[in-house]
């Protein structure tokens, strides 16, 4: 077990260092530089600029800089925000892009693995019928289009709630909102069929024919194995959730760590580029790692070597 | 005397899409207490079903218990509350199912799927159901229970895991244990050996146990009656040996010429029963083997025959026996 975690990080090294060369080199490939600006600075200034920033040396030892100033946990200046270090303005982003992943995250899992339950156990009910409605509405929809939807009843309309910033728990209702939807949606249908597929199992009949409490059945024995497979896809769904942040954060206008790349972005400012890929990178890295090794813990068949 | 369990006029149907299918129609059996009956018959023929029906636990919605009455200890068990009916399961009935493989949970322990049937009926701590697991399996005959009640059940072999479900169906000390096809799906060799365990455990705890089987061959050391089903019905009951001798309807003399025995040259050939059960949805109106029976009579294809003592303590429904001519009995006797 030890030393399956240990050559698990040794590949998250490995997969973050692949990551860093690709966007490293997308970056410099993609046309304009980050000095481009409506009124065109001088020439002068730009190659002083450049200078100033290490942008004139050549592409390798750019990004072998980049490298030594990573190890020391420096990941350089940002251009776009005056003076200030990329890791400080990460950091300020990243309890905000926490709690809002944090709050959706868990909300999905709450309401998927609650709603997809209740489907299977009452099979072919209206609450069966209402489960499977909106999970399928919801996995079909789009995060952005969602968040526009919101945007549109809720704010315009009603005035229920502000359509964006961050601060008031009014404000985090929404994005949580659009950002959780599609996970819900995914885990609720996992959950039902595999509930389903439990259910069916000779060992529940076994645990019935033990005198059991239906309560006891339904958490030891079903809840218990169905929730195996849903285990497997909260990684790659907390993935989706972790990019979807970039777009949420964007329409809702929250200051946090995917609004800040996408800033990056438009401004062409390397540093904040490479470090939120980074960090989107070694979350998504993390969470995989973790669900395998829970699945490993839910299910003993599984064995690590 | 009463019996420890009655069952009267069983009927148990399931609903599908083609139609009702009268899985159990019409049985009757009783056993008395720490007595060994046998249910035997071929697949599809309703045995589990009826065994199911007795602990309520036929799948629902699909399968209903329609009409009958099992008395067990003089109550009857299909009028007890759904509190009432679990207080039985597992504490004065339980069940050995027909598949180890799939019958235990897969992500709790040996152990713990042994001990929480004792936590629930017996009021045990986990701890102390634990220490009894340790116990039963060591009395199921596996090695090293101690340390074997943490395993997960992937880790035990398929006889194992037949011995663990021993363990828990005998937990409680029930009065009754059912015992569906226990041994079909184990080697050969450890057949007998489970078999022998159960009918040990059974005789010294004074259980009364149902072995429900397809193998008539194994039923005469084991049981002292037997209750041979066709169809849904009880086709002819009667003491092992005597249904082992003189069968008395020709589908129990099909079965039993249809298995290997040892009493016998071995060049006899096996001689299977030509034919498919009748369908259970619209079965037949006289005798349901009538279509696969070599000796059927034009009233066999009019009237159901009863089942009606033709020899003493010796039941059979068919028309050819009770008219006292039983030619399938030449060979074997």
């Amino acid at each position: 077990m030890t030393r399956y975690v240990i050559r698990r990080i040794l590949w998250l090294l490995l997969v973050l260092l692949v990551v860093s060369f690709i966007t490293f080199s997308l970056m410099h490939l993609v046309p304009g530089g980050p000095w481009d600006r409506e009124k065109q600075l001088a020439p002068q200034v730009v190659e002083a600029l450049n200078r100033k920033y290490g942008l004139d040396k050549p592409f390798f030892v750019q990004y072998g800089n980049f490298l030594i100033g990573l190890l020391h946990g420096d990941l350089g200046i940002s251009y776009s925000f005056q003076n200030r270090s990329v890791t400080q303005i990460l950091m300020q982003g990243l309890p905000i892009t926490a709690t809002l992943g944090i709050t959706a995250f868990i909300a999905a899992i709450l309401i998927g693995i609650s709603l997809g339950m209740a489907a299977a156990l009452k099979q072919n009910s209206w609450i069966d019928y209402v489960s499977v409605m909106f999970s399928t509405i919801f996995a079909s929809i789009p995060g952005f289009v969602l968040a526009i939807l919101l945007m549109v009843v809720f704010s315009v309309l009603l005035h229920w709630l502000p359509t964006g910033g961050w601060g008031s728990v009014s404000q985090i209702i929404m994005p949580a909102f659009a950002l959780g939807a599609l996970p819900a949606a995914f885990i609720a249908r996992i959950t039902r069929a595999s509930t389903l597929e439990v259910m069916r199992q000779d060992y529940v009949r076994t645990a019935r024919s033990k005198g059991l409490l239906e309560r006891v059945v339904l958490i030891r024995h079903i809840l218990r194995n169905s929730l195996i497979p849903v285990v497997t896809i909260a990684g790659p769904e907390f993935a989706n959730l972790v990019t979807g942040s970039v777009i949420v954060e964007t329409i809702f206008s929250i200051p946090g760590i995917g609004r800040l790349f996408v800033q990056g972005i438009f401004a062409r400012d390397y540093g904040l580029i490479m470090g939120s890929v980074l960090f989107y990178a070694f979350v998504i890295a993390i969470a995989n790692m973790v669900v395998d090794i829970l699945y490993g813990v839910i299910d003993p068949r599984i064995v690590y070597n | 005397m009463t019996a420890l369990l009655e069952v009267r006029n069983l009927k148990t149907y399931f609903n599908t899409q083609d139609g009702v299918v009268k899985a159990v129609d019409g049985v009757s059996y009783d056993v008395n207490r720490g007595e060994t009956i046998a249910l035997v018959g071929e697949s599809g023929c309703g045995k589990t079903v009826s065994a199911l029906s007795i602990l309520r636990l036929v799948a629902e919605p699909a399968g209903k218990i329609e009409s009958g009455e099992i008395l067990f200890e003089g109550t009857d068990l299909l009028k007890l509350s759904g509190d009432e009916m679990r207080k039985m399961r597992g504490a004065k009935i339980s069940i050995i199912f027909q598949e180890p493989l799939t019958s235990l949970n897969p992500v709790l322990t040996i152990g713990r799927q042994i001990s929480e049937g004792l936590e629930f009926h017996k009021n045990m701590s986990l701890k102390e159901g634990m220490q009894e697991a340790t116990r039963l399996l060591k009395l199921v005959g596996i090695p090293h229970p101690e340390r074997r009640i943490y395993d997960y059940p992937h880790q035990f072999s398929g006889g194992m895991r037949q011995r663990a479900m021993i363990a828990i169906a005998i937990a409680c000390q029930p009065q009754l244990i059912i015992a569906d096809e226990p041994t079909t799906v184990v080697d050969v060799t450890i057949q007998a050996q489970l078999l022998e365990l159960i009918r040990n455990i059974t005789k010294e705890l004074n259980t009364a146990l149902i072995l429900i089987t397809h193998n008539l061959g194994i039923v005469a050391r084991y049981a002292r009656r037997v209750f041979v089903m066709y169809a849904g019905n009880i086709i002819e009951h009667g003491n092992a040996l005597d249904v082992y001798r003189y069968p008395c309807h020709p589908y129990t003399a099909g079965l039993l010429t249809s298995v290997p025995r040892l009493d016998e040259p071995r060049k006899t050939r096996l001689l299977p029963i030509d034919g498919q059960p009748p369908d259970l949805i619209a079965p037949p109106i006289g005798c349901s083997f009538q279509a696969r029976c070599a000796y059927s009579m034009p009233q066999c294809q009019r009237e159901k025959p009863p089942l009606l003592e033709v020899a003493p303590n010796h039941y059979a429904a068919c028309w050819v026996s009770q008219k006292e001519q039983r030619p399938w009995q030449k060979k074997s006797s």
